[in-house]
C-alpha cells in the first residue's frame, strides 16, 4: 500500500518524501479562475491556504518528485463545474498534462469525467472521494470513463469496503482515507462550500418544528448539542491538537491497515491539505509507522494493536469517535 | 404541468390528503397567499413512495405492496425514491426491487447512485428510470448572501447552474439509458434552470435540499447513549415524529433538519415562479410537505 500525502508548498516537498510519502496530491491556484468566480474555488480547498501558487512551483515539485519516483495528482474535485468554468478547467487539464507532466487529476463532477474520458489526455484519473462512489455496481461505469483508482468516501463501514473491492474488478484500484479531517456531513453531497466556513460548524439555534409530533425539552435538546459539539470536536481533528509525542490526534483507519492491505486497497491517503508544515510531517511520520508494520507483513491484530498503542490516546480511541468507517 | 405527492404511509381514510391545505400550512409564518397557486395545481396523478437520503425508511415489501394496491386502485402512477445504496443496500433492496416489478410492472425508481441504475438495468431492464437530485451538484450554501456582492455574470450563472444543466449529462444519460431527472431549486439562482436538454424533468417541492449523510442527528434523539453519532442499521426512526428548525441571524432562508438532511424552504416567490414555469413547461412537481 502506499501513502498519499498533501502538498500546498515546495517548501513541504523534502519533509514530505523523507517521511515516507509515496504519493503527493495537490490542488493549484489559478488567478484567471479568481478573477470569474471569486470566492467560489476551482477545487474543494481554500486557493491560498490549501493549493500549490503557481505552475512554476507545480513543475518543480513534479520535476523533483518523480527524481524521487513519487507521483503527483492534482485535485480538481470541486463537485460540478459551470458552463462558463469548462473550457478554463480543460485548458488547464491538458496543460497540467502536457506541459507540467503531473501524474493524475482527482475528479468527482461527472460532465468533467465524460470530458476528460474523450480528451484521454496521457495522465491517470482518480475518482475523488466526492464522486461518492458507495457500491461495486459503479465501479465498472466510473472504469468506461477511464478512472484508475477510485477514492472511497468516510461514509463508508469497514464491511462495506470490504464488501465493495472484492466485489469490484481487480484492475481498479482503491484509496481509503487514513488519517486527518472527518466530515460531519457526507461530502459528495454536502453543496455548501468551505469558503463560508464548515456548514456543519456553523452555529445554528435548533428547536423542534412546529408540524413535529413529537416534542423534544429543552434539556434533551441542549444535552444534544453537547454531544454533537463533543463529535465535531473529535471530527475536527480533536479540536486540532496533538499527541504529547507531537504526532497530530485526528480521525484515522490506522487501525484497519492490516485488513486494507489484505483486502487489496492501493493506498492510504492522509487528509490536509491546508495543515502546517508540523501536522503534515506528523501525520506522514505517524501513517509510515504503522507503515512499516504492514510491509513487515505483520497480522492484521498486530497492526491494529501497535496503531492504538503509537497513538497513545486510548480514551479518545475508545470513544469510537476517532474512527473513520465506524461500525455499528 | 403534472402533479405527484410524496407519502410516508397509506392515509387512514385512504383518501389522498390535501395538498394546497398542508402547503398553505407550511407557510403560514408569511403571510403569502398561495390562491392562484394553487387554483393553477392540477389533480395528484403519481404517488412517490421510499426516500432518497436514507435506506432506512424505504417501505418494507409489504408495505410497497399495500402503496402497489393504493395506486392501482386509483389509477395513479406509482414511483419508488431511492437512497444512495452500498453493496448490501442494494443486496437487500433486491427484495423490493422484485416486489414493485410485479405488482406494478410499469412503476419509475428515481435511483440516486449509479449502481443502483446498473443493477436495476441488469436484473430489471423494464422498469423507468430517472435520476435523482443527489446527482445534481450545484452551489445551495445558504448562508450566502448576495447583498453587498458583487455578482459577476460569472457568478451568477454558477449560482443558476448546476450538473444537469451541462451537455456532457445528455451523454451520461445516454450511457445510463435514463430518460429522466429530479432535481430541486438552486436557492440563489434562476426560479427554474434553463436547460437545454430534451429529457423529462420533476421538481420538488416546497423544500430543496443542502446537505445530507450517513451520520443522522434526528436518529440520536432515539438512541442510547454511548450510541451517538455513528453510520446505524437500525432506527425507531424519531424522524416520523420529529423534525427542527435550523435558525442563524445571517442566514434568511427557513432551514430544516429532517432526519439526516438540511432542507430549505422556497420563499414564496420562488414557489410561484416554479409553478408558473412548471405549468408552461409541463414538469413533474413533486410535493414533498407530508413527508419532511
Amino acid at each position: 500500500m502506499k501513502i498519499v500525502a498533501p502538498i500546498s508548498k515546495i517548501e513541504e516537498l523534502e519533509m514530505l518524501l523523507h517521511c515516507g510519502a509515496d504519493e503527493l496530491y495537490c490542488g493549484i491556484r489559478i488567478p484567471e479562475w479568481e478573477k470569474s468566480f471569486g470566492q467560489w474555488w476551482i477545487n474543494r480547498r481554500s486557493p491560498q491556504i490549501a493549493n500549490i501558487l503557481s505552475l512554476t512551483d507545480l513543475g518543480t515539485i513534479t520535476e523533483k518528485a518523480h527524481g524521487k519516483g513519487v507521483q503527483v495528482h492534482v485535485a480538481m474535485n470541486a463537485s460540478f463545474y459551470p458552463r462558463a468554468g469548462m473550457d478554463l478547467v480543460l485548458a488547464l487539464c491538458r496543460r497540467l498534462a502536457e506541459k507540467i507532466h503531473i501524474d493524475g487529476l482527482i475528479v468527482s463532477d461527472l460532465n468533467l469525467l465524460m470530458a476528460l474520458s474523450l480528451e484521454a489526455l496521457p495522465l491517470r484519473i482518480h475518482l475523488s472521494s466526492l464522486g461518492s462512489c458507495f457500491n461495486s455496481e459503479s465501479v465498472a461505469f466510473y472504469q468506461s470513463l477511464g478512472v484508475k483508482r477510485i477514492i472511497l468516501p468516510r461514509q463508508l463501514t469497514v464491511s462495506d469496503i470490504d464488501r465493495l473491492i472484492k466485489r469490484s474488478d481487480p484492475a481498479m484500484e482503491f484509496e481509503v482515507f487514513a488519517l486527518n479531517d472527518g466530515c460531519y456531513y457526507e461530502e459528495g453531497y454536502c453543496q455548501t462550500s468551505h469558503a463560508l466556513g464548515a456548514f456543519c460548524l456553523t452555529a445554528w439555534d435548533m428547536t423542534v418544528r412546529q408540524s413535529a409530533k413529537r416534542r423534544v425539552s429543552d434539556y434533551e435538546l441542549e444535552k444534544n448539542e453537547k454531544k454533537y459539539r463533543e463529535y465535531q470536536w473529535f471530527l475536527n481533528n480533536c479540536g486540532s491538537s496533538y499527541q504529547q509525542d507531537g504526532l497530530p490526534n485526528g480521525p484515522c483507519s490506522l487501525c484497519w491497515f492490516g485488513r486494507f492491505r489484505d483486502w487489496g486497497v492501493t493506498a492510504v491517503k492522509i487528509v490536509g491539505r491546508e495543515a502546517a508544515f508540523v501536522r503534515k510531517m506528523g501525520s506522514v511520520q505517524l501513517v509510515s509507522a504503522v507503515m512499516d508494520k504492514v510491509r513487515e507483513k505483520a497480522s492484521s491484530e498486530e497492526i491494529a494493536a501497535y496503531a492504538r498503542q503509537i497513538r497513545n490516546t486510548p480514551a479518545y480511541c475508545n470513544s469510537g469517535h476517532m474512527c473513520y468507517f465506524r461500525e455499528s | 404541468m403534472h402533479l405527484a405527492l410524496h407519502l410516508r404511509k397509506i392515509p387512514e381514510d385512504q383518501i389522498l390528503p390535501d395538498i394546497p391545505g398542508h402547503l398553505r400550512s407550511c407557510y403560514d409564518d408569511t403571510g403569502a397567499d398561495f390562491q392562484h397557486l394553487c387554483e393553477a395545481f392540477s389533480p395528484v396523478e403519481r404517488v412517490y413512495v421510499g426516500d432518497e437520503f436514507c435506506p432506512l425508511r424505504l417501505p418494507t415489501t409489504t408495505q410497497l405492496a399495500a402503496f402497489c394496491r393504493f395506486s392501482n386502485e386509483r389509477n395513479l402512477e406509482l414511483t419508488l425514491l431511492m437512497p444512495v445504496l452500498t453493496d448490501a443496500g442494494l443486496d437487500h433492496c433486491a427484495t423490493l426491487f422484485e416486489r414493485l416489478a410485479k405488482c406494478y410492472p410499469e412503476a419509475e425508481v428515481v435511483a440516486n447512485d449509479i449502481g443502483t441504475i446498473l443493477f436495476l438495468r441488469k436484473h430489471h431492464p423494464g422498469v423507468h428510470l430517472s435520476m435523482g437530485r443527489l446527482f445534481n451538484k450545484g452551489f445551495k450554501d445558504p448562508r450566502l448572501s448576495l447583498k453587498d456582492m458583487t455578482v459577476t455574470p460569472e457568478i451568477k450563472t454558477l449560482l443558476s447552474e448546476s450538473t444537469f444543466d451541462q451537455s456532457a449529462f445528455g451523454e451520461v444519460m445516454a450511457r445510463l439509458n435514463v430518460k429522466g431527472l429530479e432535481r430541486d431549486l438552486l436557492p440563489h439562482g434562476e426560479a427554474v434552470a434553463n436547460s437545454s436538454m430534451d429529457y423529462r424533468t420533476a421538481y420538488y417541492f416546497p423544500f430543496g435540499y443542502v446537505t445530507t449523510g450517513r451520520v443522522c442527528r434526528t436518529a440520536t434523539f432515539g438512541k442510547k447513549a454511548g450510541c451517538d453519532f455513528k453510520m446505524i442499521q437500525k432506527c425507531v426512526k424519531p424522524c416520523n415524529d420529529l423534525s427542527f428548525r435550523l435558525k442563524n441571524d445571517a442566514v434568511s432562508l427557513d432551514l430544516i433538519q429532517a432526519g439526516n438532511t438540511v432542507f430549505y424552504r422556497y420563499p414564496p416567490s420562488r414557489l410561484m415562479g416554479l409553478v408558473e414555469r412548471a405549468e408552461e413547461q409541463h414538469h413533474r412537481l413533486i410535493y414533498q410537505g407530508f413527508a419532511i
